[in-house]
């Protein structure tokens, strides 16, 4: 889709596995409209990168590959740093089972969704396009997590209720309805089909409810802070 | 060596409760004989006695009775105020107050020295109206200054209100300094008023605790605790006030009622706590306690005379009776400390009632003590030592099923990975070592054990028994690669039965069934269509797999409980089905069908 004369997207790895590393990087080059960025086997050589290789003019890369599991501490403080004051770079987590576990951890910590270390080169594209034009892959388990997190059970089924700050934004209608279809399977395509939208629409509010998620977990970072008297 | 361990804590309690009742049967023998008198002291072991409703005492009548005197055995009609009367001589006036001891007083009394009222709080109950003062387990202490003491001729009155169906009654009076009478009347003081305020403070506190613990666990047995707990303390709560805001009729129902079902609760967690063998013993109970229960509360609603009460309560005594008897049973065949320790305490709450029982038909002195209701704490004391230790055990017992879960969980997981992609991974290696090994044949197995591992974790996220997930994520994984190779999917999720119960091993049967279905139909049948249909065959969950290539082949049989003999055994596993539909036209449907409720009756078989 990408035209010959826009500018490459550009994109850094960051990943501990050397033989994974070099996959990456080879279809990172393979790959015509994709250019690296930057490639980082540790948090601290992924910080180097940001603040004296590439990235000391506060350039940053359009996507970045972040593996949880780094030698020298948790891969989400990276895609922290990376997605706080509204960075522009997309982060896909790099796992190798996509499981609920790791993935909803990456993408609270402002993750964009992940990819799988399996995937062939035209999967590798196609999500690193996605990313780098706003959008979101969300997994049908993701979906179905998010909406628990969104969407309290009812007050019946809890002893307290679960206390909803005015900051925090709840799901629209549209939102919740899109969320839904995704948790039974069906792609952002169908999705548009059966509510009569563009996918592009649709890809919209799968951005926004990555927002909201983002902000509610700002939020919610804020009240936890004040709880524990870290803040006034 | 073992046996004498453990034989020591029986031996010990046994010396310790022989003792006890030594001393209950001694004690009160020595104290009956009179002290040596003091120059100043005065006690009247009998006294002057008239009937009289009046305010001031009556003018005639007087005759000569001695003292303790109990109304139940010398006045049994009596029913209303009676006044005793004692008159002594005083060379001078004492030097300095002295004191009045009165060791029992039932139910409500007045005391005058030469006509001055002592206790002016004293209030009477009037006919059919609130109750006055309850006095009866309150030893009186009176002070008597020096200057209502005459030289010559002085005079004691004492006006008693008793009750219509217990009766009333008064000790020996005592008059003396109070340094001589303070020991005897602190031995009625503490079992009387101290003791039962201990308990009444430990009651409430356990009778919290238990509640609480009860909230979470939610056992009979817990709730059997704190029922009795919470009906021991209104009664004790009951006890201390002193003049409640009720009428007497109120008030007998009240405690008549309580006391049975206080019974009937304590006595019932006494048999939980043993392991007597006796097991007529709690239908007895329920039956001598249920129907005096019953007839005491007929005969509140009936409005039939309220001294029959006390015949409702009889049952109840009976039966305190027979668990002492139960639990001295129950010790002398077992021999533990729990068994000694229940019984023993059991035996002392019911000797409180015997001695009371005794003292009101004059068989044994009311000096120096009486031991109800301090009788309870021993009991109180014991209960409370076994619920805790019943309480540890289920702990430790819940921490063992805790882990047995655990175990059989990581068992499932690992006859889970042995099942799938263990197979996969050695039919890879075999492939692998052979010289005319195929790289693409052994990446393809390598393929479907990650396929089968990433099943088998998306299983375990299984959460509020939604399938729909995990077969979208499964298709969500498989979507990339069906649009490399072109093939078009279409996916129809249709109303899904209730799954309640779903476990994450039938959640994992079902992908994996679905998972070889559609590797099948990429892999095999070069099918360039497929459609798969989520929805219900009558109650049953139903997964079409339907496609238009050249077919599957029956006959294949694969590694890994691949292929379609695979499927099938899964599905019975499952307690479903698969049935696999070869058109003339092109294409196959392999159908699944679990009926409802199998996939819940899985978790509970074992693995």
């Amino acid at each position: 889709m990408s035209s010959e004369s826009a500018p490459p997207i550009t994109v850094m790895v960051v990943e501990d596995d050397a033989a994974m590393r070099q996959e990456f990087m080879l279809m990172a080059r393979q790959t015509p409209g994709i250019a690296l960025w930057g490639v980082a086997e540790s948090l601290a050589s992924a910080r180097a990168l940001l603040t004296d290789g590439p990235g000391r003019d506060g350039a940053r890369p359009d996507v970045a590959i972040v593996d949880l599991g780094l030698p020298d501490g948790d891969g989400t403080l990276l895609i922290h740093e990376l997605c706080e004051h509204g960075g522009r770079t997309g982060v896909l987590v790099a796992t190798v089972f996509g499981d609920e576990a790791h993935v909803v951890r990456a993408i609270e910590s402002g993750a964009r969704g992940y990819m799988l270390k399996d995937s062939p080169i035209a999967e590798f594209a196609r999500s690193i396009r996605l990313v780098s034009e706003g959008g979101a892959p969300l997994s049908p388990q993701v979906a179905s997590h998010l909406l628990k997190r969104f969407v309290p059970p009812p007050a019946a089924a809890l002893p307290v209720p679960v206390p909803q700050g005015p900051a925090c934004q709840p799901l629209s209608a549209r939102e919740a309805e899109i969320l839904t279809l995704i948790a039974r399977g069906h792609t952002v395509a169908e999705v548009a089909g059966k509510l009569h939208l563009s996918p592009h629409t649709v890809g919209t509010h799968i951005k926004h409810i990555y927002d909201k998620l983002a902000v509610n977990n700002r939020v919610q970072a804020v009240n936890r802070a004040r709880a524990t008297g870290q803040i006034e | 060596m073992r046996s004498r361990v453990s034989a020591w804590p029986c031996a010990a309690l046994g010396r310790f409760l022989l003792w006890l009742a030594l001393a209950l049967v001694l004690v009160p023998a020595c104290w009956a004989q009179p002290a040596a008198s003091a120059p100043l002291e005065l006690r009247f072991d009998a006294a002057e006695f008239a009937v009289g409703d009046t305010a001031h005492p009556p003018a005639d009548g007087w005759q000569q009775q001695a003292l303790p005197d109990e109304w139940a055995q010398n006045h049994r009609d009596l029913d209303g105020i009676a006044w005793y009367r004692v008159r002594f001589r005083l060379q001078e006036q004492p030097a300095q107050s002295l004191v009045l001891y009165v060791s029992r007083v039932a139910v409500t009394a007045e005391f005058r020295l030469n006509g001055s009222v002592l206790n002016p709080e004293v209030r009477f109950t009037p006919p059919g109206g609130l109750l006055g003062s309850q006095m009866t387990n309150r030893p009186q202490w009176l002070v008597l200054p020096a200057g209502l003491f005459r030289a010559g001729d002085n005079e004691l009155m004492v006006r008693v209100q008793g009750d219509p169906v217990t009766g009333g009654s008064l000790s020996a009076l005592r008059i003396g300094p109070a340094e001589t009478l303070r020991n005897a009347w602190l031995l009625r003081h503490v079992p009387q008023q101290v003791v039962p305020a201990v308990l009444f403070v430990l009651l409430g506190t356990t009778f919290v605790i238990a509640l609480g613990v009860w909230w979470r666990v939610r056992s009979p047995i817990h709730g059997h605790f704190v029922l009795a707990m919470g009906l021991w303390t209104t009664l004790l709560y009951g006890y201390y006030f002193p003049e409640p805001p009720v009428t007497r009729a109120v008030l007998l129902m009240c405690m008549a009622v309580l006391l049975i079902g206080f019974r009937w609760a304590l006595l019932g967690l006494c048999w939980r706590f043993s392991r007597s063998t006796w097991h007529w013993f709690p239908k007895v109970l329920n039956v001598a306690l249920g129907g005096s229960l019953t007839a005491a509360l007929l005969m509140i609603a009936f409005g039939l005379r309220l001294d029959l009460l006390a015949w409702a309560l009889l049952p109840g005594q009976l039966l305190r009776l027979l668990t002492a008897v139960m639990l001295c049973h129950w010790a002398w065949r077992e021999r533990t400390w729990q068994a000694w320790a229940l019984a023993g305490a059991e035996v002392i709450w019911f000797s409180g009632t015997l001695q009371f029982i005794l003292i009101v038909m004059h068989v044994i002195p009311a000096e120096p003590f009486m031991i109800s209701p301090a009788d309870g704490l021993p009991l109180f004391l014991v209960l409370v030592a076994l619920y805790l230790h019943r309480l540890t055990s289920e702990l430790n017992q819940a921490k063992l099923g805790q882990q047995a879960a655990i175990h059989a969980e990581r068992l499932r997981i690992l006859h889970d990975m042995h099942d799938g992609m263990g197979a996969q991974l050695i039919t890879a290696l075999r492939l692998a070592r052979l010289p005319e090994a195929s790289a693409g044949a052994v990446a393809r197995n390598i393929e479907d054990a990650l396929q089968d591992l990433r099943l088998i974790i998306d299983s375990l996220a299984l959460s509020d028994e939604q399938l729909l997930p995990l077969l979208g994520n499964l298709r969500y994984r498989l979507q990339p690669r069906l649009g490399e190779l072109g093939i078009r999917l279409d996916w129809h999720v249709q109303a899904v039965p209730d799954l309640s119960g779903l476990t994450p091993q039938s959640a994992l049967g079902v992908l994996r069934i679905v998972q070889e279905a559609l590797n099948n139909a990429l892999r095999h049948a070069r099918a360039t269509n497929l459609v798969v249909t989520i929805g219900s065959r009558g109650k049953a969950l139903a997964i079409d797999i339907e496609d238009d290539g050249v077919g599957f082949d029956p006959a294949a049989k694969r590694s890994g409980g691949r292929g379609l003999t695979g499927m099938q055994q899964r599905a019975a596993r499952l307690g479903g089905s698969v049935s696999v539909l070869v058109r003339e036209a092109g294409g196959t449907v392999v159908s699944l069908t679990v009926p409802p409720g199998s996939m819940a009756a899985l978790a509970a078989r074992p693995a």
